[in-house]
């Protein structure tokens, strides 16, 4: 069988912020096509480890190879190789819809932008909102805007942190079968959500983290073999013994 | 001020504040105007005084009522609020508490600013106090009446644009002020001059028209003014019962808001959110919605299609879209200092550069300060920015780039509306011109490569306030140290040039005819060293600052 290298290769990430330690020797490989569901409690280091690795936060300790790309060494050229969908996303309230991607194509030198951002637009649904402004965009809007941004860049690794929130149950639909066909064309997903169901359908491997420290890493059918779920459990409760709530849960619930 | 540094600027902050209200009681400006205190003044004027001033200031508080119709609530208490088992009346009541403590911290600035010209101090600082509140119970009443349904007032205003009205009122009033200036032969005869200001008062005073319009306003002008126990405390008497009947007509009164407070609050709190991310003018107002059906207009890719080109060219839309009104009052100042440089006089070279040095300046230091469409305005989008693969010091460049072509534009159009009135010109004036350029990026640079190293501004509504206004100033200093060093060394080569021509017998002209593009050069290195920094300084932000 023909393996890929990984077009993500985290090793051994550290970020400390003062005196807390947020991320921990966080280790993970993502290969090309795949997706990989990166879940954790509120404050495990999830979007401080996406962060660091998008190139928003300076790697402390650790290395990170973006398509072959060593972060520190060639951070351009790591970041040109890669998407980031945050999970609030911002758009610059003066620029319409069409210009903000005029202005990403520019940013990461895509040529020919002007049919591509048609298509986009058509895709998510954005069409009719072409010459709106940042600021009048909802948050489902903005958050389509936010993919449409991604998907021009043509990325081979992309990183969404919670990227349905806001979304309606169409344009959610919408959003799963981009995700998808852009993993089927080749780019690697890190797709961090406490949407443990959306985990379910899209990812192709689990990484579960607990303060800033891998607890689980495989296929959710490995999970589903461990120790951590009786044969066949749902993901929620391996979540939940992974990451030790459910002896709080217990203990709650006397 | 959790940490020792808190408290450092902290006590700063404070002591900032302590000098400027002990400068206005005992500085040197506290006899200018009119002395209240002057035994020659008839009471008559004196109550007419703070009667003009307290109607000027309840001008303001109706103005501001237009800006905000129905209630305002802060953010984190609206829905809590509104959704509360709590009567409208004690909503009211609850805000016009907060309002008055509000009044009471403002009311110690005027207290400040007229305690040496107050007959009976002691006494007159109560009756500012108690007035200030009383006007603004009157606003809040005004604001609540234009946002009740119930009311005719409230239904006119309905969908109609009241922020616009309210400005139009004042500009109309501006006008009427200006037109006054111009009327009067000259400032001197509006101000006193040759005219016996004190007989004109007089007789204003007595004036029957006058003062039935500013009857209201008499009871606190009073106990402004009271110089005896007696009358102190009739007045101070009379007040209170004023204030309180006041207070609670205006709870009692309040009627059907909650639609008008919930649009008035949420766009309040719009506005201070655009601020805190650091907008400025129209944008920071609130206004960055278009009406229905208006189209964007296109704006051309200036400065190119490369990386650095785009990231100037979405600095520049941001700036043509929305930030006209600060755009229009940088030409404003930029305007004043041509009207002072008309005064400078001596040969054309003189003339030349010394206009150019003084609307350069004081245009600089100026817009550089409140056309802020740089990194302040960006702090909501450092996440997607940091993420750009562009390199730092690029970006950094890209990013002040339109705010210096626009800040350049208007000097430049400055310098040449001044040397064209005067009709003066020299050669001289080339090199000038090309140096305005390299010293609004030095200037525009430093502040933002400080700016990105200690992000710290000041926005309402902000805890640490006290703290903050330390910093920043401290902040301040350390850009003008930094301009003054790389001016300080630029001065020494071109001293150590005068020198080193002397020591070799050389022409001395040769060196003046060198010294402009040593000067250029030199301001130049330094915005090179500037974006740098800057540049440094953006790799290391971190965006968890900004982002919470």
């Amino acid at each position: 069988m023909e393996t890929h290298p990984p077009l993500l290769s985290v090793r051994a990430l550290t970020r400390r912020f003062d005196t807390v330690l947020a991320v921990d020797g966080l280790s993970f490989e993502v290969a090309p096509g795949e997706i990989l569901g990166l879940v954790g409690p509120n404050g495990a280091g999830k979007t401080t480890s996406l962060r660091t690795i998008a190139g928003i936060l300076p790697v402390q300790s650790g290395e990170i190879t973006v398509a072959g790309r060593d972060l520190k060494q060639d951070p351009l050229g790591a970041k040109s190789a890669l998407a980031w969908v945050p999970d609030d996303p911002q758009p610059d309230e003066s620029l319409t819809v069409l210009e903000h991607l005029e202005f990403t194509a520019g940013v990461y030198g895509v040529r020919d932008w002007s049919e591509l951002a048609t298509g986009l637009l058509e895709r998510f649904d954005l069409t009719e909102k072409a010459d709106a402004l940042g600021s009048e965009l909802s948050r489902g809007m903005r958050q389509k805007l936010a993919f449409a941004q991604a998907w021009i860049t043509a990325p081979q690794v992309l990183l969404m942190d919670e990227p349905l929130s806001g979304l309606d149950p169409l344009g959610i639909r919408a959003a799963k079968r981009e995700i998808r066909e852009v993993a089927a064309n080749g780019a690697a997903i890190v797709l961090s959500s406490h949407l443990l169901k959306l985990i379910e359908e899209l990812a192709d491997r689990l990484l579960i983290i607990d303060s800033g420290r891998a607890v689980f890493s495989g296929t959710l059918a490995e999970a589903r073999e461990s120790d951590l779920a009786e044969r066949g459990g749902s993901l929620e409760e391996i979540f939940l013994r992974a990451t030790g709530a459910d002896d709080q849960d217990d203990v709650a619930g006397g | 001020m959790r940490s020792p540094s808190g408290c450092l600027f902290g006590l700063l902050g404070f002591l900032l504040i302590i000098g400027w209200l002990g400068l206005m009681v005992f500085g040197p400006g506290r006899g200018g105007g009119v002395d209240w205190g002057d035994e020659g003044q008839s009471e008559a004027v004196r109550i007419l005084l703070v009667q003009a001033f307290l109607a000027a200031f309840g001008f303001l508080s109706l103005m501001g009522a237009f800006n905000a119709k129905g209630l305002y609530l802060p953010k984190s208490e609206l829905h809590a609020l509104l959704s509360a088992p709590i009567s409208s009346a004690d909503l009211v009541r609850y805000r016009l508490l907060v309002d008055g403590g509000k009044t009471a911290l403002s009311g110690i600035i005027f207290v400040a600013l007229f305690w040496n010209r107050l007959p009976s101090p002691g006494y007159g600082v109560f009756g500012i106090l108690l007035a200030l509140f009383a006007i603004t119970i009157l606003g809040r009443m005004f604001s609540l009446a234009l946002g009740n349904t119930n009311l005719w007032i409230g239904r006119f205003f309905v969908g109609r644009a009241l922020g616009r009205i309210g400005f139009s009122i004042g500009m109309v009033v501006w006008a009427a002020m200006i037109g006054l200036l111009v009327k009067a032969d000259n400032a001197g005869e509006l101000f006193g001059g040759d005219v016996d200001m004190r007989a004109r008062l007089e007789s204003a005073a007595e004036s029957p028209l006058l003062t039935a319009l500013l009857s209201p306003l008499r009871p606190f002008a009073e106990l402004v003014v009271a110089e005896t126990p007696g009358q102190f405390l009739l007045w101070l008497g009379v007040n209170v019962a004023i204030l309180v009947a006041l207070f609670e007509l205006c709870a009692r009164s309040v009627g059907e808001i909650r639609e008008a407070t919930l649009t008035t609050s949420e766009a309040l709190a719009k506005r201070i959110g655009a601020m805190r991310r650091g907008h400025t003018g129209l944008a920071a107002m609130g206004r960055t919605e278009r009406k229905a059906g208006t189209r964007v207009r296109r704006l051309p890719r200036l400065f190119g299609h490369g990386k650095v080109g785009t990231i100037a060219w979405a600095q520049l839309v941001g700036i043509s879209r929305f930030s006209l009104a600060t755009t229009l009052l940088g030409l404003a100042v930029v305007g004043f200092a041509v009207v002072m440089s008309l005064e400078i006089d001596g040969t054309a070279k003189e003339q030349v550069m010394m206009s150019s040095l003084l609307i350069t300046g004081l245009g600089t230091m100026y817009l550089g300060a409140t056309m802020r469409f740089d990194f302040r305005s960006s702090l909501s989008r450092m996440e997607s920015i940091k993420s750009w693969p562009v390199p730092a010091g690029r970006l950094f460049f890209a990013t002040v780039l339109p705010q210096v072509f626009l800040i350049t534009a208007l000097l430049l159009l400055g310098v040449f509306t001044s040397l064209v009135v005067k009709g003066v010109f020299h050669p001289v004036l080339i090199q000038c011109l090309a140096l305005i350029p390299v010293v609004v990026y030095a200037w525009v640079s430093l502040d933002n490569a400080v700016f990105l190293i200690f992000p710290v501004k000041y926005v309402p509504g902000q805890d640490g306030a006290v703290h903050h206004i330390g910093r920043s100033l401290l902040l301040l200093l350390l850009r003008i140290i930094l301009l003054s060093v790389a001016g300080g060394l630029l001065a020494l080569v071109i001293f150590a040039l005068y020198w080193g021509t002397e020591l070799v017998g050389l022409d001395a002209t040769l060196v003046e005819r060198v010294a402009p593009w040593v000067l250029f050069l030199g301001v130049l290195m330094a915005s090179w060293v500037f974006t740098a920094v800057g540049g440094a300084a953006l790799r290391r932000y971190d965006v968890s600052r900004s982002i919470s």
